[in-house]
């Protein structure tokens, strides 16, 4: 005979809690995974899922200097500043107060990195890497100036 | 064959796993947020202005980043929770702490305008622990179904997690993302757009176009293919080992850090208290058989 009596069986299981509890999450998993929307910590899992080419759009800053014109680069910037690409890239459809706002807010990082920078731009442009792996700017949009 | 389906997910999400299965997964878990929350340098995010935070949806509430020194009191708290954890003092609360802690901070981190996925494997497999049983013998290999769901659950939400990445990948590029240019120009580009560790490897990688073609199918793969640890326990070391390797290659070939997604998917993945009981055994072998009286065999081979 089996020691292990139909009583026990029953205790040896997952609470009911631990079902809801499992399904809570699965369900805040699977919505976003499936259709692919991002509400942090939800989220799509999109990531690197776009193919990469020849052409890209890019989004940075251009700072005018004492020393000419600067194409500025994420690492030159402190820590918290560096993923500022991406929200430069909301700027197009944002209202002036907005991007003066954080175009403001960028200058004084480039000038800790740049001291003689009069002003910056926020530009998107459309890249290419050719087939030495050298970097073209084939157009440059400016979305918003700043200086002071 | 819908009772077998429904049978075949109930086991692989409440199934039997041991007691001290439980307890180590969690306690690597929570060393591994501690780690996490001792090295990353949150207080260098506060230095933001204003105009540059975009509070993620469950931080909507913040006008402003908060203080540096609510943030470096947060990250203390963490730490000293998950540590708590760790040595299994006060495990659920001390492990909710932790995890509360850490989620705010990561929260903070990724209110910069940008979708972080760094931290959120870790985040999300920890999270299935938070209500996990407090077992009475944290030693006991017995398996048990009321101590196995939040080790299967969380196996199976790495799975998924890994699964949806393959499946955004080819409805977004489709089979191309693999066998097309994709790769090549990931690695041409990395230079630009990213800090790679190796960038002479990357120049490589990116300019013979086999190699890149192999990298990027080995990750779609490993993706698609991730889901089948749930139902085949053998397959979880090699599994474990590939992501490992690709989380690291992404390191150094893209200056891409996912190390969290390093440590995570081996603690989740393998069994630390049978390794290291098996481990313990294999220690004792050589004393037990140099006791044993000439003539007899020593106990406990194989």
């Amino acid at each position: 005979m089996n020691s292990v009596s139909q009583p026990d069986l029953r205790r040896d299981a997952a609470p009911r809690w631990a079902r809801v509890w499992v399904g809570v999450l699965f369900t805040l998993l699977v919505v976003p995974g499936l259709i692919g929307f991002d509400w942090w910590p939800l989220t799509g899992w999109r990531m690197y899922s776009v193919s990469n080419r020849a052409t890209r759009i890019d989004w940075g800053i251009e700072a005018r200097t004492a020393d000419g014109t600067v194409d500025v680069t994420w690492p030159d910037l402190p820590l918290g500043y560096r993923l500022a690409a991406w929200p430069i890239a909301t700027l197009p459809e944002a209202p002036v107060s907005q991007r003066e706002g954080m175009c403001m807010a960028l200058l004084d990082a480039v000038r800790d990195a740049f001291p003689t920078t009069a002003s910056i731009a926020l530009v998107r442009d459309r890249r290419a890497i050719d087939d030495e792996d050298r970097l073209t700017v084939l157009e440059r949009e400016r979305i918003h100036e700043c200086s002071g | 064959m819908m009772s077998r389906l429904r049978a075949t997910i109930d086991d692989a999400l409440f199934g039997p796993e041991s007691a001290a299965r439980l307890a180590t997964t969690q306690r690597l878990l929570a060393a591994a947020i501690a780690i996490r929350l001792v090295l990353t340098p949150f207080a260098r995010f506060t230095d933001v202005p204003d105009d540059l935070v975009f509070p993620v949806p469950f931080l909507w509430w913040l006008e402003s980043r908060p203080s540096r020194e609510l943030v470096i009191g947060l990250q203390v708290v963490g730490v000293v929770a998950a540590l708590l954890a760790t040595a299994r003092r006060w495990p659920r609360a001390a492990f909710a702490v932790g995890w509360l802690c850490y989620l705010v901070l990561a929260g903070l981190r990724a209110s910069r305008g940008k979708v972080l996925h760094n931290d959120l494997l870790l985040l999300w497999t920890a999270a299935v622990f938070l209500f996990a049983p407090v077992p009475h013998d944290e030693r006991d290999r017995t398996p048990s179904r009321r101590y196995g769901w939040p080790v299967r659950t969380s196996i199976a939400m790495m799975a998924l997690i890994y699964w949806f990445a393959a499946y955004h990948k080819l409805r977004r590029s489709g089979p191309a993302w693999a066998w097309g240019e994709n790769m090549e120009y990931v690695m041409r580009w990395a230079p630009f757009a990213g800090e790679p560790r190796l960038p002479d490897l990357t120049h490589w990688v990116g300019n013979h176009r086999p190699v890149a073609v192999l990298a990027a199918a080995s990750i779609l793969a490993l993706e698609l293919l991730f889901p089948l640890v749930v139902w085949w326990r053998r397959a979880r070391p090699l599994v474990a080992a590939t992501a490992v390797v690709l989380h690291l290659g992404t390191w150094l070939l893209l200056g891409l850090d996912y190390s969290m997604w390093i440590v995570t998917v081996p603690i989740v993945l393998i069994d630390w208290s049978a390794a290291g009981t098996r481990l313990d055994r294999r220690r004792r072998e050589p004393e037990r058989a140099s006791a044993a009286p000439a003539g007899e065999p020593a106990l406990n081979r194989g």
